[in-house]
């Protein structure tokens, strides 16, 4: 246990050490030139600029505003999306692979046809549908399913918006696993000694497969990560992604980076003990 | 391999979309130099004025017209050879880059990679979109005041095409080192260094085929990744090759592409999105169906490399029958008779 303590705390600190040093890259380049020493001098203003984080600041219109705590606001917003959008698509992925198991093969074809289309679509391609089809609804029913030009935060669409990708992301690569893990002997064991096979399914299969899912979800969480920011963007939302956007100073994009790390890993080390105890397994890395 | 690939319909159809795009794009270029037909006037049978530009698609097809009257459908077959060809040259670039890390590494290095794991994990926790997008910025936007760039276009295409690659080199390295390493515990390896095989030689003759059909499917999700790339920039007003900069604080900032690359096309009309909805989506429609198509392509490859695992290693020369042989009961005979304790021992042995 506490080896394994150790081992996360060193990954956090060699990550957020990447984070600083990503950060500062944008002043590697002055316009074309690369500048060694702009990239050094950067990361050590932002170093002293994060020491003193509560002086740190930023412009909205012609006020100044103490960065602190105000940018919380933007986080939560952002964190809550983000993290709602990956339970969401994480429950409905299974939920549609429970299903998809439960089908007859030729059916499932169509499903994975189906889900292999959804999944190649960009996701700029889903917002304008997203967007088109609100106005749509705006125009045939008078009804505002989602105000994009609201000020407020809004929760219920985003959150919807953007599961859609990941769901079927977390669909392909759980039907994936749980088909590798449904040809193992145990559950030919299982099978004979009368267990229902949804029972199969969902506490032994389940079990054994969340691991290789953890593997295959960091990339997810990444993935939702570049979606969020598009969708900030496109659909006005407050979030913190987009104030990086608008206010593009090197100490913001550092602050704001670290500040959305932390909490990303965080979930995902708590997620990845989970599915280590569940599966009685350790992760190797 | 590839002979089995081309049996593939998916392989074919996808690859064979992007190329006959990519193609005519070069075609229209060169039989009509890049015009674009214009119509900023419609005009029903009778001869008079019904609308101007923008033309809906009904109007002008098959495409529509944008603001100007320019013509949709020979935009996009212009800016098809751009785009493809960027994501074509920046994913080529990442793979040769990445190919020659990652197989370094895997061979040489995987246990300080392990411990540098972290650094490139904190690739992941910034959208790489927007780490491109602080890069970018400050060469390929024009600066709205005085209406100039500060480089050239050629200079300003390499510098993206040399950042849009290199953003993406670290997480493909260790991608690839992975792959090679994981070729390196293989069994038949041991086999090969068994027998006397140096290093360069097992890498040359055993690690290099097996690592070629993975490099292939990751050279087409790359491909997919720099498209997915350009969208988003194109979304953040990055346009390839530069952006024009009108600043225009009463009819709201305006945006151009100089070249007429897709995703420029995107940036700069999706705010049309709400009234003139083809002039944004059909581009973005273009976007989705070469991304559909790489992915068409990489499925397909996925499916054939299953296939040949599964049929195990094509024999090169066909197995002599000897036909005259015949085989009747009389040719053999038991040794010894072993039915009842041959099944006594088999029973055991489990």
């Amino acid at each position: 246990m506490g080896k394994k303590v150790t081992h996360i705390g060193l990954k956090f600190i060699g990550a957020f050490l990447g984070v600083l040093l990503l950060g500062a890259i944008p002043g590697l380049f002055d316009g074309m030139n690369l500048t060694f020493s702009g990239y050094v001098n950067r990361l050590f203003t932002t170093i002293d600029k994060l020491i003193h984080y509560e002086e740190l600041t930023f412009r909205s219109g012609d006020e100044i505003y103490q960065l602190f705590p105000t940018i919380f606001e933007y986080l939560t917003y952002s964190l809550v999306i983000l993290f709602g959008a990956l339970a969401l698509s994480f429950l409905v992925g299974f939920l549609l692979t429970y299903i998809t198991l439960h089908l007859p093969a030729p059916l499932q074809k169509v499903f994975r046809r189906i889900a292999f289309i959804v999944e190649s679509l960009p996701d700029v391609c889903i917002l304008a549908m997203v967007q088109i089809a609100v106005i749509w609804i705006y125009k045939k029913t008078n009804i505002l399913v989602m105000d994009v030009a609201a000020f407020d935060r809004i929760y219920t669409m985003p959150i919807l918006v953007l599961s859609v990708l990941p769901t079927f992301l977390f669909y392909r690569i759980m039907l994936l696993v749980f088909e590798e893990e449904l040809a193992r002997p145990y559950v030919t064991l299982a099978r004979t000694k009368g267990i229902e096979s949804s029972v199969i399914l969902l506490f032994h299969v389940f079990r054994n497969a969340i691991l290789s899912i953890y593997f295959h979800s960091k990339s997810i969480v990444w993935f939702a990560l570049s979606n969020l920011f598009i969708m900030e963007f496109v659909f006005n939302l407050n979030g913190l992604i987009r104030f990086i956007y608008e206010h593009p100073t090197p100490e913001i994009f550092t602050v704001s980076a670290l500040l959305l790390f932390i909490p990303i890993f965080i979930v995902l080390s708590i997620y990845q003990g989970l599915a280590e105890r569940a599966s009685k397994e350790e992760a190797l890395l | 391999m590839l002979r089995n690939a081309l049996r593939n319909p998916m392989f074919v159809s996808g690859t064979l979309f992007v190329l006959i795009l990519f193609g005519s794009s070069l075609y229209y270029s060169l039989v009509f130099h890049d015009q674009v037909p214009q119509t900023s006037m419609y005009y029903n049978d009778d001869g008079q004025l019904i609308d101007r530009s923008p033309l809906s698609p009904a109007q002008v097809p098959p495409f529509g017209t944008d603001k100007y009257g320019y013509h949709l459908f020979e935009q996009i077959i212009i800016g098809a050879k751009y785009t493809i060809g960027i994501a074509f040259i920046v994913a080529s670039m990442r793979m040769a880059l990445s190919f020659i890390g990652g197989v370094l590494a895997g061979t040489y290095l995987q246990r300080t990679l392990r411990s540098t794991s972290g650094l490139v994990d904190a690739m992941q926790y910034i959208p790489i979109s927007l780490l491109s997008y602080f890069i970018l910025r400050g060469v390929l936007m024009e600066n709205g005041m005085e209406g100039t760039f500060q480089y050239s276009f050629v200079e300003r295409v390499i510098f993206e095409v040399v950042i849009l690659t290199a953003v993406a080199i670290p997480t493909t390295t260790t991608l690839i080192s992975n792959e090679t390493n994981a070729v390196w515990g293989r069994e038949f390896i041991e086999g090969a260094r068994t027998l006397g095989g140096s290093r360069s030689h097992i890498l040359y003759k055993h690690i290099f085929p097996h690592l070629g059909p993975r490099m292939v499917l990751i050279f087409l999700q790359q491909m997919v990744n720099v498209l997915i790339l350009l969208l988003h920039l194109g979304l953040l007003k990055l346009f390839f090759g530069g952006t024009f900069f009108n600043y225009d604080p009463l009819l709201g900032n305006e945006y151009l592409s100089v070249s007429s690359e897709w995703s420029g096309l995107i940036g700069h009309t999706f705010k049309f999105l709400p009234y003139e909805t083809w002039i944004p989506l059909i581009p973005i429609l273009f976007f989705v169906l070469v991304i559909l198509a790489v992915n068409f392509a990489l499925e397909g490859f996925k499916q054939a490399m299953e296939r040949q695992s599964e049929s195990g290693v094509r024999r090169r020369k066909p197995i002599v029958q000897n036909k005259e042989a015949i085989v009747n009961q009389d040719s053999f005979s038991f040794i010894n008779d072993r039915s009842d304790s041959y099944i006594q021992r088999k029973i055991a042995s489990r």
